[in-house]
């Protein structure tokens, strides 16, 4: 066999399992997407797989239809917590991540070690201190509650941050300290407009899981109006599936928009030139 | 523009048995306007020497003054200094011009004025065009330049310099060599530049530091160094290809000095007793090394000249000169010998070899220091008192080591640093020696002297400005607080001379029936201290001893188990922070 043949071989294969995978992948979006189009609303008028027939009902109810499910509330709801947990970590975990990099103190190697240990205890496990917390501090029901446990959970996962940070090299720092920079100026100047994929990144990251949580709402939020998108959906009867389908389309418009609008922030590279080494 | 002075500075990295001393008992004048160049070999300490001037680094103990300013405990900002990083260290997101701004806007200054520094500082260095352009759109060079920059715009006391070129290519190197050396002129800044490069250093420097395991090796001019090199160590560091080094001996005979190499085939020739500097009778026969520059090396030489015969191994032609290598007697590695691009010669081939006997370098053969120069420290036995004046000698005791310390420690001898050495009183503590001169031998800046303490045969060297007569009787002064006592076996200080920073107060120790004491001798806030003794164990090591919940004035009784106990050194601190206690 030549060359030639091996090669195009090759590639074909290649290819062929690429789109095997994304099949697998692409198929459930693809039945959800279409289920939400569906007329007749229930799962079991479905022609095999997909409906038999497409209509835009479901959504139109969606924000219509709130006398028993308020999606627009649940929406701002989500919202609301996804947006203040993604500023308050996004601060938090950034400035964690900068100190534990940048500086050498006393606990710093325990506190690292500390967190590595922590992050290893699946989140579930502190639920019922959480709920319990909660109610001491009466904040079941109150999107507060969640925007706090997001936000100060948040600087646990400052490992990724401080991999980006640990690459600015640290002579920028030291350039910068002898020109006369206060460390908040060195900070504010220096730092942050060379971190800004990662601030991206981070900000991203820490308004998706808020936005996308099951596990903590149902546990904290039993109110019908403090639901969020998630609680709410599955909140619904059987027989509206087809507003299930659509509410978890639409949620995810809001995501999809940010990442295009944020991604090409996200370039790397930034730190070229800076130093030779 | 600034004096730079540094006085006894050490830096430990870690603590305990895990320390690493990186630079030792670091003392410097750097004048006012000098471009001083720090060289030694990677981690020599010169980097981390140069780190603390910039305030990067803390100093464990010891002094640094910049101008007048008592620099140890300023941050960085306020030392009025500027550094360039080997890397550069741009900012990558700020545009050339915001590069050069930004030390100012940190200093809050006017937009006018900025404007101005930085279109003075684009001009000198010949960047006014790329002013507008990120460091990433820059060459190596270019982004080199704008460091530079940086750091003129500050006008600042002195300018550091972290192996500014290590980072170009060779050609971009010699010219950027060549621009620094103007900049300097022009400015008229003290420049202190650390560099591993031989060349650069020979080049740039007014005077050169040479650095080795963070200890400073020899402080000189360039010309110095190369023609009067103070070790084997600084004389093969410097010249290219590197000194051969030649072991042997100097024997005595008939009024007559010899050297005789070593090997199945030695050479030998007469020497100028001169050349060796100082020695007495007693001192032969003595292991010596034989150093010979590859340029003194002569080859194909006349009969009479010729020393011993050896045959090419190989040849280096490198255009204007030629490189060739043979084995010589007393060395097992090659020789090297440099004659004139015009002059063949091919392996195999048997020569005859000969040295520029003046320009040949003798060192000790077990400490390495060479023969013909002042020595750095002289050592006087402690028991011959009359080294010293009678009033002097009580106060010397009193500050060297307590008497009752003193039977741990028989045969201790004080040393005397040369470079403490003065001509005039400057002080009423100095200790006073008289000496008579024996010889001297002119360099080209100073005169070495070499002279023995009067009523004794033991050998002192110094420097002195002007000629001295051999006969000549001369008193020497050396400041009291230069002086130190040291053991015999371990050449170990006994008396620890590092000073403190200001963070510490020193107490007094004193040995008594009961154990050992500790006295504050300042008066000290009042509030809680705990003592940190440093203690020399039997190893000779240092160790750290805290002692924690002592009020202040109080005298602490600390008892040691004699076997542990080798002797304690003079200096205890107070520290205002207690660590954990050891013992």
């Amino acid at each position: 066999m030549n060359h030639k043949v091996k090669k195009v071989l090759n590639v074909t294969l290649t290819y062929c399992i690429l789109i095997l995978v994304s099949a697998i992948f692409v198929f459930p979006c693809l039945w959800l997407i279409l289920a939400s189009f569906s007329k007749t609303g229930s799962i079991y008028s479905f022609n095999g797989f997909f409906p038999s027939e497409y209509s835009f009902d479901s959504f139109v109810t969606l924000f219509t239809d709130t006398n028993m499910y308020n999606y627009p509330k649940w929406l701002l709801n989500t919202f609301v917590i996804a947006l203040f947990s993604c500023l308050f970590s996004t601060i938090l975990l950034i400035l964690t991540a900068y100190t534990i990099s940048r500086f050498e103190f006393k606990a710093r190697r325990h506190l690292m070690k500390g967190a590595l240990v922590l992050g290893m205890f699946p989140s579930f496990m502190s639920m019922t201190i959480l709920y319990i917390l909660m109610t001491q501090f009466k904040m079941i029901n109150n999107l507060w509650g969640l925007i706090l446990i997001y936000s100060c959970t948040a600087p646990m996962g400052y490992l990724v941050q401080k991999g980006f940070f640990d690459t600015i090299p640290i002579s920028i720092y030291e350039a910068a300290s002898i020109d006369g920079a206060s460390n908040l100026r060195i900070f504010r100047t220096i730092t942050l407009p060379l971190a800004k994929p990662m601030i991206v990144y981070t900000a991203l990251t820490s308004f998706t899981w808020p936005w996308s949580d099951f596990v903590l709402p149902t546990l904290l939020l039993k109110d019908k109006d403090c639901y969020t998108v998630a609680v709410g959906l599955m909140s619904l009867g059987e027989t509206e599936f087809s507003r299930f389908a659509a509410g978890s389309v639409f949620v995810a418009v809001p995501i999809v928009v940010l990442y295009f609008l944020l991604i090409r922030n996200m370039v790397s590279g930034m730190t070229s030139g800076a130093v030779k080494g | 523009m600034a004096r730079v002075r540094l006085e006894n500075v050490c830096k430990v990295y870690g603590s305990g048995s895990r320390s690493v001393k990186a630079v030792t008992d670091f003392s410097l004048d750097i004048r006012d306007k000098e471009f001083i160049v720090f060289v030694g070999p990677s981690g020599c300490g010169k980097s981390t020497t140069l780190r603390m001037i910039a305030g990067l680094e803390s100093i464990t103990s010891g002094n640094l003054f910049i101008g007048d300013r008592y620099c140890n405990d300023l941050e960085p900002k306020d030392r009025n200094i500027a550094m360039v990083f080997q890397n550069y260290a741009l900012y990558p997101h700020l545009s050339v011009y915001e590069n050069l701004a930004y030390p100012l806007r940190c200093h809050h200054m006017s937009k006018e004025d900025i404007e101005s520094r930085v279109k003075e500082a684009s001009d000198i260095l010949g960047i006014r065009d790329y002013l507008g352009r990120k460091p990433k759109e820059l060459s190596g060079g270019q982004r080199q330049r704008v460091a530079l920059g940086r750091a003129i715009v500050r006008h600042p006391d002195a300018f550091l310099l972290d192996e500014p070129l290590s980072n170009l290519d060779a050609k971009l190197r010699v010219q950027m060599r060549a621009e620094i050396s103007r900049l300097h002129q022009k400015l008229g800044t003290t420049f202190i530049y650390v560099t591993h490069d031989q060349t650069e250093a020979m080049t740039m420097g007014d005077r050169i530091v040479v650095m080795k395991d963070g200890v400073i090796q020899q402080v000189d001019s360039p010309s110095n160094l190369y023609d009067h090199p103070c070790n084997v160590f600084v004389a093969t560091f410097l010249g290219s290809p590197q000194m051969n080094i030649l072991e042997g001996k100097i024997t005595k005979e008939e009024g007559k000095t010899r050297f005789v190499s070593l090997g199945e085939k030695p050479f030998s020739f007469a020497m100028n007793p001169l050349q060796l500097g100082h020695l007495g009778e007693e001192d032969f026969p003595l292991d010596v090394k034989l150093g010979i520059r590859p340029s003194d090396v002569l080859l194909g030489c006349e009969e009479e000249e010729t020393l011993f015969r050896s045959t090419v191994e190989l040849v280096e032609r490198l255009g204007d000169q030629t490189l060739v290598y043979f084995y010589a007697p007393g060395r097992k590695d090659y020789s090297i010998a440099s004659t004139s691009g015009e002059k063949r010669y091919s392996v195999g081939e048997k020569i005859q070899v000969g040295i520029k006997k003046e320009k040949a370098h003798f060192f000790n053969g077990k400490t390495d220091v060479s023969l013909s120069d002042v020595k750095p420290v002289t050592y006087l036995s402690k028991e011959k008192v009359h080294y010293l004046d009678g009033k002097q000698k009580g106060k010397l005791a009193d500050r060297l080591i307590d008497a009752s310390l003193a039977p741990l420690v028989p045969s201790a001898l004080i040393q005397i640093p040369s470079s403490a050495i003065r001509f005039e009183k400057t002080d009423e503590d100095d200790v006073a020696i008289q000496v008579v001169c024996d010889c001297s031998k002119d360099y080209s800046d100073r005169i070495a002297v070499y002279a023995h303490v009067k009523d004794s045969n033991k050998g002192i060297s110094f420097s002195s400005e002007k000629d001295r007569k051999p006969g000549e009787e001369i008193t020497l002064y050396v400041p009291l607080s230069q002086v130190d006592l040291v053991d015999p076996k371990t050449m170990e200080k006994i008396t620890d001379t590092e000073k403190l920073s200001s963070k510490c107060h020193p107490g007094v120790l004193s040995f008594r029936k009961q154990g050992c004491f500790l006295e504050a001798k300042d008066e000290i806030e009042n509030h809680e201290k705990a003592y940190t003794l440093v203690r020399l164990n039997p190893l000779g090591k240092k160790d750290l001893l805290v002692l924690k919940g002592v009020k202040t004035g109080e005298v602490l009784y600390y008892s040691v188990d004699s076997s542990d106990l080798l002797y304690v050194s003079m200096n205890v601190f107070f520290r205002k922070r207690c660590k954990t206690v050891r013992k």
